[in-house]
């Protein structure tokens, strides 16, 4: 046996009858391989010697008064360990950081209010106690989606001379015959002993009906004639440019690929407006939009196909938008195949 | 590699640890005593031998018979009673060194030569300890050594384990305890040159 397989076996302590024969013989030759099997079994002996100790007396009795200490506060109790205190806390400041958290990010998107002087007819950042006040009153506003689908005007004749209607978008006619552009980011309509309008579900129809009406006009001009002020009833145009935004994105599409060019219009004020696409022969390929649409964002997607619903050939197509009132604009887009 | 003292040496004419848990589980919760009185040394030598202090053991030794008692509906008998008891022993003296870093205090209080605790019950342990020359040695180089390492030499080395119920307490492969034993060894005798170095003389 070699020393080197001898050290092993001594390292490991991995004795079996042939090779401890081996071994023994060997260490009788070898003083290096001698003194470390000596050293190893002086260690192991150490080991297996060292002596089994014992415990005091009073560790059965400790042993029952810890079981039986334990045992009383199971239950109830044992839901407010130390440990499981931590694991509580720990919750209660997650869920607590949460809503918090939540709060704190409806605050940050909700629009600053603003207010509106009547005397002057300046609109300015409302003060702070008109600030939750209007916020409030604007709540739904916000939430509302941007598509009304009609407007239904219902006269009302309030008890107050001032009444903010805050329970819906309001379109309201303006004090001449014509339409008022409606320059708002804010809508607030003002009930008088005349009129005041409000929007419901229904469809336009009974919008148009109420811009006909002859008398509500009258009455409105005649009270803003009369006190300078503008007439309670009306929705003010306030503090917004009267710029529509209307963008197309991506106008170069590949219909095998199921690209859609995208449409993108920012209303400032309700308008009716036609969208559609034409061919470059001036054929209606579809008509996108053609509605009477209150102030907002809208977005529509056009995936190359016309009003049957079949895929449109490759070419240009030009892109119409018609607001009531306005110069059309037109945009082209590319339609590969 | 005998075991100094045969684990079933004190159950020849006793019941076995299966009756005194059915016993136990039963609500005879003084049969619970008896294997206290069968297991408490070894469970508390493997305590005092891991952690190196009388106080520390003896709480482990408790907190490993408590343990036991309130989960023991849990212990489903794959394994037996014995190597149940040292797995919980292993958890609750793994705790204790984690906790506490043992380890350093274990050095500061060997250095003071003055066992935390009872003195009066460890005293006799370091005397018994202290018997030769080369106990005080290995004794003093198992310290050195690291918990998983030490812990491996105490259960097969002086508890007298075998490797495979080694395996079982700790939870790993067999060859594992064999690699933790064998490096153990080497780490135990490297510890013990350099001690009989510092010392000036040779264990030998």
């Amino acid at each position: 046996m070699k020393c080197r397989t001898c050290q092993t076996i001594i390292e490991q302590c991995y004795y079996t009858a042939g090779t401890a024969t081996q071994l023994m013989e060997h260490i009788q030759t070898c003083s290096a391989c001698r003194q470390a099997w000596q050293q190893q079994e002086m260690i192991t002996q150490a080991l297996t010697t060292m002596p089994q100790l014992a415990p005091s007396d009073a560790l059965q009795a400790n042993i029952w008064q810890s079981i039986t200490a334990r045992q009383n506060t199971s239950g109830f109790s044992s839901l407010f360990t130390k440990q499981r205190l931590r694991l509580w806390a720990a919750a209660a400041m997650l869920l607590v950081l949460g809503v918090t958290s939540v709060l704190v990010n409806q605050e940050q998107h909700r629009p600053a209010p603003i207010s509106f002087n009547h005397k002057t007819g300046v609109t300015q950042p409302a003060t702070q106690p008109d600030a939750n006040k209007i916020a409030g009153q604007n709540k739904i506003d916000e939430t509302q989606p941007a598509k009304v689908p009609g407007n239904v005007a219902t006269k009302q004749h309030a008890a107050t001379s001032e009444t903010k209607q805050n329970s819906q978008p309001v379109i309201a006619k303006g004090s001449g015959n014509q339409e008022e552009p409606i320059k708002q980011t804010k809508i607030r309509t003002y009930r008088s002993p005349f009129t005041s309008f409000s929007v419901s579900k229904d469809k336009k129809k009974s919008m148009k009906t109420l811009v006909g009406k002859s008398e509500v006009n009258q009455a409105a001009q005649s009270y803003t004639a009369s006190s300078g002020q503008p007439s309670p009833g009306q929705t003010m145009a306030v503090d917004a440019p009267a710029q529509h935004q209307f963008r197309l994105y991506n106008n170069k599409i590949n219909v095998n690929q199921q690209e859609a060019a995208r449409i993108t219009l920012s209303l400032h004020q309700g308008k009716k407006l036609s969208l559609a696409i034409y061919s470059r022969t001036g054929r209606l390929v579809k008509m996108i939009a053609n509605d009477f649409l209150i102030p907002g964002d809208y977005e529509w997607q056009w995936q190359g196909k016309n009003s049957a619903g079949e895929t449109v050939g490759s070419g240009i197509y030009l892109l119409l938008l018609q607001l009531e009132g306005e110069k059309p604009q037109k945009q082209q887009l590319v339609v590969i195949k | 590699m005998e075991p100094k003292v045969s684990r079933h040496e004190s159950n020849q004419s006793e019941e076995t640890d299966d009756q005194l848990l059915d016993k136990v589980i039963a609500g005879q919760a003084e049969s619970f005593n008896q294997l206290v009185k069968r297991y408490r040394s070894r469970i508390f030598s493997y305590g005092y031998y891991l952690l190196h202090s009388c106080d520390d053991a003896e709480d482990m030794t408790q907190e490993t018979f408590v343990r036991a008692y309130l989960n023991l509906k849990k212990f489903r008998r794959e394994a037996s009673f014995y190597t149940w008891l040292f797995r919980i022993a292993s958890n609750v003296g793994y705790q204790h060194i984690g906790k506490l870093s043992r380890q350093r205090k274990m050095k500061e209080n060997y250095a003071n030569n003055q066992p935390a605790g009872n003195q009066q019950e460890c005293a006799s342990p370091e005397t018994m300890l202290l018997k030769t020359e080369v106990q005080q040695v290995v004794f003093e180089a198992m310290q050195q050594l690291r918990p998983k390492h030490r812990e491996a030499l105490i259960l097969k080395e002086i508890n007298g384990l075998e490797v495979q119920e080694v395996a079982n307490i700790c939870r790993v492969p067999e060859g594992t305890i064999k690699s933790r034993l064998n490096r153990a060894r080497t780490e135990l005798k490297k510890q013990i040159n350099r001690m009989s170095r510092l010392g000036g003389e040779l264990v030998q």
